[in-house]
C-alpha cells in the first residue's frame, strides 16, 4: 500500500468510536453473561475497526495525553465537544492508553472488555499486564501515561555585571547595549558610535588594570551580546598586540570582534539563553546567528572589510569544520584571534547551564582545542598573555591568604603579585609578590587555588587603586 | 537582510501565544473571504500534485489563490488544522470540500497542527508551500518538517505550527526493587536539592510515561527515569526524541548507536546526579555500552566528549574509571593526539581519575606500552633536546611553569604541564606569519568570499540579488585595474554555485544568473574581445570570462554582433563565439527567432559549431529564401554539425528549396561526412519526383557520388537506368545514362 493510501487509511479511523466501543463491551459484559450475542455483536464490531486498521498499519495506538488523543502518536483533532467524557471514563479506570498489535484475536479484545468490567466493579485488580496475560491477551496492552518531568536546575545570573565597574568599561557597555538594541529594533548599525566605542576600548579600557581584571577574571553574570561582545573585544585586543599587530591591524581586529555576535539580534533571548536541550529547529536558529551577522554587516557602508567575514566564520575551525558549512578552508587569520577570545569569554563567562569556569581551567580549555578547534600558535599567544591566573582573579595561597591578582609575572607566570582581600573580597590589603624566596631558596607561598567571588563581586576598582598599569 | 526576517518569522513560530491564536490578529478576517483563499489554495495543491510548479495551470491557481488572500481583510490567517477540516477562529472550513480533502488532509498528514498565513504573502511564497505541501504530505517520519522545508526555500511569512510527536516511555510495571531504589533516591535528592530556579532540561510536554494502570507512580523525572530504565542506551535513545533528534531513517540499532553518541553527556550528567553507589552501578553499564560501540565510533566518542570531560573534571569523564585497564590505557592514550599535549597529560588524566594506588600500578605499564606502541609517531615529533636539563623545550617550559616544590604544597601543578603551551620559536614563527597574513590580506577578495558564501547560504533570491550586486560592484574595480583572473574566478564560483543550488533553490539560480548577466555589458564584452585580440594570458583570460558567464553573456555578445561601433571586432567576436559554442549554444538558440537577420546570420554560424542537438533552429534559417546569405549560412553551419539530422535537413533544402537555395544546399551536402552524404543521395536518387524536377541536379549528384566512390548506389542507379529512354526529355536521359553507366559497373 502506497505511503499517501495508508495515510488515507489511518486518517479514516476514528479513535472516538473504537474507544465508545470499548465503553459498551465494558458496560455490556458487566451486564450480561460471557457468550451474549449483544457482548458478541460488540467485540465484532471492534474487531472489524482494528483489523481494518492494522492492515495499513505497524499497529494500533490510542493515548490520551493531556486530554488530546494521539492516534498512531498523531494528535487526532476531534470534535472537542464528544471527545471529554469518554476520556474522563477511560481515565477514571486508570487507561490512558490502548495499544493493540497485529495478530489480535476477537477473544483478545472480549477479555479486554472483561478486564475493564473488573475494575469498573471494583474489585481488588493486580497488574494490568498480569491480569491480561491471565486472560491469554497478548496483543493488547493498557497503560497509564504521567508526565516526564523534565526539569532540572538552572543557574540564574544578572544580565550585567553587578557591583563598582571601572567607569570606561561601563561607559563602554552602555554604548554597546545601546548599539545592539538599535539593531536588535531594525535600524541600521550607526558605524560612528562603533568607531567612538573601539576608540574608547583601546584608549582608556585597555590601559585599565580594574577594567581588564573585569574583563580576565570569572564573570558571574549571563551575558551573550553586548558585554559578552565588549570582553571579546578587549580580550581579542590583548591577543592581537600580543601579535604585534599594528594600529589597523588592532582596529580591525577589536571592530570585528566587537561585532562578531551582532547576529544574535535577530534570534530571540529565551532561545539564546535556553538552559536545557536545544531541539534541532532552535539548534539552527542559534547556528543562523553567524549569516544574520555577516548579513547586517555586509549592508553597512564603511564597515572593515573584515568584519563581516569574521561574523560569518568564527565558529568554524582551522580544520575547516563547524558551521556555517563553507567548505574545507580555513576561516581568515582574524577569525581565528577572535574565535580563541570567543571561547575564553565563554568559558569564563555565566551561563544559565553552567556556572563561569576559573581563568586556569579555561586556559585548559583552549590548550585543549588547540590545533583542532583553535589555533594552536595563537592559543599559546593568548595563554602566555593572561596567564594562567589573570588580573582579579581571586586566588589563595599555601599560606592561606586570600588575594586579588594585581599583576602577572612573565618571567614566573604561576606566581602573581595579589592584594590581599578580606574573608567578603574586600580590599585592598596588603600586596604580597608570591614569587618572592625565603632564606633557603624556597618559595615563602604559592597560589594553591583560584577561588570563585562571592555574589557580589569583588570590587576592582578598589584593589587596581594606585596598582599602576601592567 | 531577508534571513534576519526569515529568522523573525520562525520566532514569530515559538511564540504561539502571540501568533497562532485566533482573534489575535489586528484586523479579523472576512469568513467569505477566507473561505475563498482556501479554496482556492487548496485547488492550487491539487493543480501542484498533478503538474509541474512552473506549469501555466499551477501559475495561474496560485495568482488566484494570492488575489483572494489580499481580500481577507486581515494581517495575517491563523487556520487549526483537524483531519478533514480547517478552523479560522471558531469557524470550520471545508468538510466534504477541496479544501478538506487537499488541505486539511494534507496538512494533517504532514503533521502540521495551525498555520499562520501573513497577508503579505507573495505569489512565490504560496507557490512553495503547495510544493512543500505536497513534498512533505506523504504520511512519512523522516526527512524536513514543513517548516523546515519553507525556511529552507526562504519564506517567512506562512508559518506552520508542527504537531509535537509525543514521545512515550512504555515502562509498564517496575519491579518493586527498582520502585524501592526510586523512593530512597527521590528522598535523598528532596533533602539534598538546592533551592535554584527550575528550568526544563529537555522540552516540557513532550516526553511521557506509559506505566500499568496500577502503577503508584504519579510522575517521573529525568532521574527516575534513568533508574527504571536501567539501560544507558535505552535513556539515550528517549533523550534524543526529545529533542527531535531521532532520524527516522536509522534502523533501530543504528539510533541506539548515535543516541548514546549524541547524549553522552546528559547521560552521564544523570547518572552522576544518582546517589554515588547506585551511579557507580550505572556508570558501570554506561562503560560496557561504550565498549560495545564500534572500535571508530568510541573514539570519536572518547576524543570528542569523555576525555576532555575527564580533563574539565565533569561528569563524562566519570565512565573512564569502569573500563577494563587495557580499555583505559588505549582510550587515555588518545590525549596524546591532541597537538598541543605533552606527555604530562596522562599523569594529569590519572589523577584527575583518583584511581587507587593498585590500579594505577596496573595501569601505569599498559600505558607504557601504548606510548611505546606509538613510538614512531612520537620519535616524529621529538624535538631538540634542551642542551643543559637534556629534556625537550616544551618540557622545560612545563616544569618553569610548575617550579613549584610539590612536597611542601597542597596542590599538584601537574593540569598546567598537560599541554605544551610554550611560546617558542615555532609559535612566534606561526604568529609572524599570522601577522604577515593580516596586513597582506587581498580585502576585495575576501570581500567577494564573503559574499558568494553568503549568496550559498541564503534561500531568499531577494537577499541573493542583493549580495550579488554588491559583488559586481566590486568585480566592476576589479576589472577596471585588470584583475581579470579574479574576476572570473569569483564568476565561475557563482555559476557553479547556480548549478549547485538550481534543484533545492532555482529562484536563487534564477537570480545568480540574472546577477551575471548584467555583469556582462556590452562594454566589458568589448573589452574581452580586445583581451582575446591581443592573444597570449589576455586570450586566455577572455575564454576564462566566457567559460565562467556561459549563457550570461549571450546578450551582450549578441548585441555587439550588430554593433556599428564593434563591427571591425565582429570577426574575433564570432572566433571567440565559436570557440564556445557548446557552452553559449542553448542561450543563442533560445534567443535566435528575435534576432534581426544580419546577428541570425553571426549567430547560426557559431551554433555550427555547437555539435548536433541544434539543427532545427539552424534550419529555420534555411528555410529563409528572401535571404540567400542567411541560407548559405545555415547550410554551411548545417554541414559543420554534421549529424544525421543535419544532412537530412540539407537534403530536405535540396528537394523543396528554391534554386539558389537548391545551389547551397548540394555544396553543404558534398561537406558532409560521405557516410551522410552517400545516404541523403540515396535517398534523393530514390525519390522519382525529385529526379524528374530536378534532373540537373540528380545528374549532377550521380556524378559527384561515382567520383566520390560511394558503393551502395546500385540499386538506386538501377532504377534509374530505364529514364535513358526518355528521349523527349534529354536532361533525363542523360541521368538514365550515367545512372546505367554506374548500375553496370
Amino acid at each position: 500500500m502506497s505511503e499517501t493510501a495508508r495515510a488515507a487509511n489511518l486518517t479514516a479511523t476514528d479513535p472516538l468510536v473504537l474507544l465508545r466501543a470499548f465503553a459498551s463491551l465494558r458496560q455490556l459484559t458487566g451486564m450480561y453473561p460471557p457468550g451474549h450475542p449483544a457482548i458478541a455483536r460488540k467485540v465484532d464490531e471492534i474487531d472489524g475497526i482494528v483489523q481494518r486498521h492494522l492492515r495499513a498499519a505497524p499497529a494500533l495506538e490510542i493515548d490520551f495525553i493531556r486530554g488530546d488523543i494521539y492516534l498512531d502518536g498523531v494528535p487526532y483533532h476531534c470534535d472537542t465537544r464528544r471527545t471529554p467524557e469518554i476520556v474522563a471514563e477511560m481515565a477514571e479506570l486508570g487507561v490512558h492508553s490502548i495499544h493493540i498489535l497485529p495478530g489480535v484475536e476477537r477473544d483478545e479484545l472480549g477479555a479486554v472488555g472483561e478486564y475493564l468490567a473488573q475494575i469498573k466493579d471494583g474489585e481488588s485488580v493486580g497488574p494490568a499486564a498480569a491480569e491480561l496475560e491471565r486472560r491469554n491477551v497478548r496483543h493488547v496492552t493498557l497503560g497509564r501515561i504521567v508526565p516526564l518531568d523534565t526539569r532540572w536546575r538552572a543557574m540564574e545570573w544578572p544580565d550585567r555585571p553587578t557591583g563598582p565597574l571601572d567607569p570606561d568599561y561601563a561607559r563602554s557597555l552602555d554604548i554597546a547595549e545601546h548599539t545592539f538594541e538599535e539593531v536588535r529594533a531594525g535600524r541600521s548599525l550607526d558605524l560612528v558610535t562603533v568607531g567612538d566605542l573601539i576608540q574608547l576600548l583601546i584608549h582608556r579600557v585597555a590601559r585599565s588594570n580594574a577594567a581588564l581584571a573585569q574583563i580576565l577574571a570569572v564573570k558571574q553574570y549571563e551575558n551573550l551580546t553586548y558585554c559578552h561582545s565588549v570582553n571579546v573585544a578587549m580580550l581579542s585586543l590583548l591577543l592581537a598586540k600580543r601579535a604585534g599587530f599594528d594600529e589597523a591591524g588592532t582596529t580591525a581586529v577589536v571592530e570585528s570582534a566587537l561585532l562578531h555576535d551582532i547576529g544574535k539580534t535577530r534570534i530571540p533571548l529565551e532561545i539564546l539563553k535556553k538552559p536545557g536541550a536545544l531541539d534541532k529547529l532552535e539548534r539552527r536558529m542559534i547556528e543562523t546567528h553567524t549569516t544574520l551577522g555577516a548579513e547586517i554587516l555586509v549592508e553597512v557602508e564603511g564597515i572593515r572589510p573584515l568584519t563581516p567575514i569574521v561574523a560569518l566564520e568564527h565558529h568554524r575551525t582551522p580544520k575547516g569544520t563547524g558551521y556555517p558549512a563553507l567548505g574545507s578552508a580555513a576561516p581568515h587569520a582574524l577569525t581565528q584571534i577572535v574565535a580563541i577570545a570567543d571561547v575564553y569569554e565563554a568559558m569564563t563567562g555565566a551561563r544559565s547551564y553552567h556556572v563561569p569556569s576559573q581563568p586556569e581551567q579555561a586556559c585548559l580549555v583552549l590548550a585543549r582545542l588547540a590545533g583542532e578547534r583553535l589555533n594552536a600558535a595563537l592559543v599559546k599567544a593568548f595563554v602566555n598573555t593572561i596567564t594562567f591566573f589573570p588580573l582579579g582573579t581571586l586566588v589563595r595561597t599555601s599560606l592561606g591568604e586570600t588575594g586579588v591578582v594585581i599583576q602577572t609575572n612573565a618571567a614566573d607566570p604561576l606566581h602573581p603579585v595579589i592584594a590581599l582581600v578580606d574573608e567578603s573580597g574586600d580590599g585592598p590589603g596588603t600586596r604580597i609578590d608570591t614569587s618572592a624566596r625565603d632564606a633557603s631558596g624556597a618559595y615563602a607561598r604559592h597560589v594553591v587555588e583560584s577561588l570563585r567571588p562571592a555574589h557580589g563581586g569583588i570590587d576592582y576598582t578598589k584593589c587596581f587603586a594606585g596598582a599602576g598599569s601592567q | 537582510m531577508e534571513t534576519a526576517v526569515a529568522a523573525s518569522g520562525a520566532a514569530a513560530r515559538l511564540a504561539p501565544d502571540e501568533r497562532l491564536v485566533p482573534g489575535s490578529d489586528r484586523g479579523r478576517p472576512v469568513l467569505p473571504a477566507v473561505e475563498e483563499f482556501l479554496n482556492l489554495l487548496a485547488r492550487a495543491l491539487h493543480q501542484h500534485r498533478a503538474y509541474p510548479a512552473g506549469s501555466p495551470l499551477c501559475r495561474d491557481a496560485i495568482s488566484a489563490a494570492h488575489r483572494a488572500l489580499l481580500s481577507c481583510g486581515s494581517d495575517h490567517l491563523v487556520l487549526r488544522v483537524t483531519p478533514d477540516e480547517v478552523f479560522a477562529g471558531d469557524t470550520g472550513i471545508g468538510k466534504g470540500t477541496i479544501v478538506g480533502q487537499e488541505l486539511a488532509q494534507g496538512l494533517h498528514r504532514a503533521r502540521v497542527s495551525a498555520v499562520a498565513i501573513d497577508l503579505t504573502a507573495t505569489p512565490r511564497d504560496l507557490s512553495w508551500f503547495c510544493r512543500d505541501l505536497v513534498g512533505s504530505d506523504r504520511g512519512k517520519r523522516t526527512g524536513p518538517t514543513l517548516a523546515e522545508m519553507l525556511i529552507e526555500h526562504g519564506v517567512d511569512t506562512i508559518v506552520p505550527q508542527m504537531a509535537p510527536r509525543p514521545e512515550v516511555v512504555s515502562l509498564g510495571m517496575p519491579p518493586s526493587s527498582l520502585c524501592e531504589m526510586l523512593d530512597y533516591e527521590r528522598s535523598r535528592r528532596k533533602d539534598a536539592e538546592a533551592s535554584g530556579p527550575a528550568a526544563y532540561l529537555y522540552p516540557p510536554d513532550r516526553g511521557w510515561v506509559r506505566l500499568d494502570p496500577a502503577s503508584p507512580l504519579r510522575d517521573v523525572s529525568l532521574v527516575d527515569l534513568a533508574i527504571l530504565l536501567d539501560d544507558p542506551n535505552r535513556l539515550a535513545r528517549v533523550l534524543l526524541h526529545l529533542t527531535d533528534d531521532w532520524d527516522g531513517e536509522e534502523s533501530a540499532a543504528e539510533s541506539d548507536k548515535t543516541a548514546l553518541e549524541r547524549k553522552f553527556s546528559d547521560v552521564a550528567r544523570l547518572l552522576s546526579s544518582i546517589e554515588p553507589g547506585l551511579a557507580r552501578r550505572m556508570f558501570q553499564k554506561l562503560a560496557r555500552a561504550v565498549l560495545d560501540l564500534e572500535p571508530e565510533r568510541r573514539q570519536a566518542l572518547l576524543r570528542r566528549t569523555i576525555l576532555p570531560g575527564l580533563l574539565d573534571a565533569r561528569a563524562e569523564g566519570a565512565v573512564l574509571n569502569d573500563f577494563p585497564d587495557v580499555d583505559l590505557a588505549q582510550a587515555l592514550c588518545l590525549l596524546l593526539d591532541l597537538e598541543t599535549a605533552s606527555p604530562e597529560v596522562l599523569s594529569t588524566a590519572l589523577d584527575r581519575m583518583n584511581l587507587s594506588a593498585a590500579r594505577r600500578q596496573a595501569v601505569v605499564p599498559l600505558l607504557e606500552a601504548e606510548i611505546e606502541a606509538r613510538s614512531g609517531r612520537l620519535a616524529r615529533q621529538r624535538e631538540p633536546l634542551d642542551p643543559d636539563t637534556k629534556e625537550p623545550a616544551s618540557v622545560r617550559y612545563a616544569r618553569k611553569l610548575v617550579r613549584i616544590d610539590v612536597a611542601t604544597c597542597d596542590k599538584s601543578f601537574a593540569d598546567f604541564a598537560a599541554f605544551d603551551l610554550s611560546f617558542d620559536d615555532k609559535a612566534i614563527e606561526a604568529i609572524a606569519d599570522i601577522r604577515e597574513e593580516v596586513c597582506s590580506t587581498d580585502v576585495v577578495k575576501e570581500q567577494l568570499r564573503c559574499l558568494i558564501q553568503l549568496v550559498r547560504l541564503e534561500p531568499n533570491p531577494d537577499a541573493v540579488a542583493g549580495f550579488l550586486a554588491r559583488g559586481s560592484n566590486l568585480l566592476a574595480g576589479l576589472w577596471k585595474r585588470s584583475r581579470f583572473a579574479e574576476v572570473v574566478s569569483w564568476l565561475e564560483e557563482a555559476r557553479r554555485l547556480a548549478g549547485d543550488v538550481r534543484r533545492k533553490r532555482p529562484d536563487v539560480t534564477e537570480a545568480i544568473e540574472c546577477a551575471l548577466a548584467r555583469f556582462c555589458t556590452a562594454e566589458r564584452s568589448r573589452d574581452v574581445i580586445e583581451l582575446y585580440e591581443s592573444g597570449g594570458e589576455g586570450r586566455t583570460a577572455a575564454e576564462s570570462f566566457v567559460t565562467a558567464c556561459g549563457g550570461a553573456a549571450v546578450p551582450s555578445f549578441v548585441a555587439l554582433l550588430g554593433d556599428a561601433e564593434s563591427q571591425p571586432r565582429t570577426r574575433a567576436l564570432v572566433q571567440l563565439m565559436s570557440d564556445h559554442a557548446k557552452l553559449l549554444a542553448p542561450a543563442l538558440a533560445a534567443g535566435l527567432g528575435e534576432m534581426d537577420r544580419a546577428r541570425a546570420r553571426l549567430v547560426v554560424r557559431v551554433l555550427g559549431h555547437a555539435g548536433p542537438g541544434y539543427e532545427p533552429q539552424i534550419a529555420s534559417l534555411a528555410a529563409d529564401e528572401e535571404d540567400e546569405a542567411a541560407v548559405r549560412e545555415a547550410l554551411r553551419a548545417l554541414s559543420r554539425v554534421g549529424s544525421a539530422r543535419a544532412a537530412s535537413l540539407i537534403a530536405e533544402r535540396l528537394r523543396e528549396g528554391g534554386d539558389r537555395t537548391r545551389a547551397a544546399a548540394e555544396e553543404a551536402l558534398w561537406r558532409l561526412r560521405p557516410a551522410h552524404a552517400e545516404e541523403q543521395v540515396r535517398d534523393l536518387l530514390g525519390r522519382r519526383e525529385f529526379v524528374q524536377r530536378h534532373p540537373a541536379v540528380a545528374l549532377r549528384l550521380l556524378e559527384r557520388a561515382s567520383q566520390a566512390g560511394f558503393s551502395n548506389l546500385g540499386r538506386v542507379a538501377t532504377t534509374l537506368a530505364p529514364l535513358r529512354y526518355r528521349f523527349w526529355n534529354r536532361a533525363l536521359a542523360r541521368v538514365g545514362s550515367k545512372a546505367r553507366e554506374m548500375a553496370a559497373r
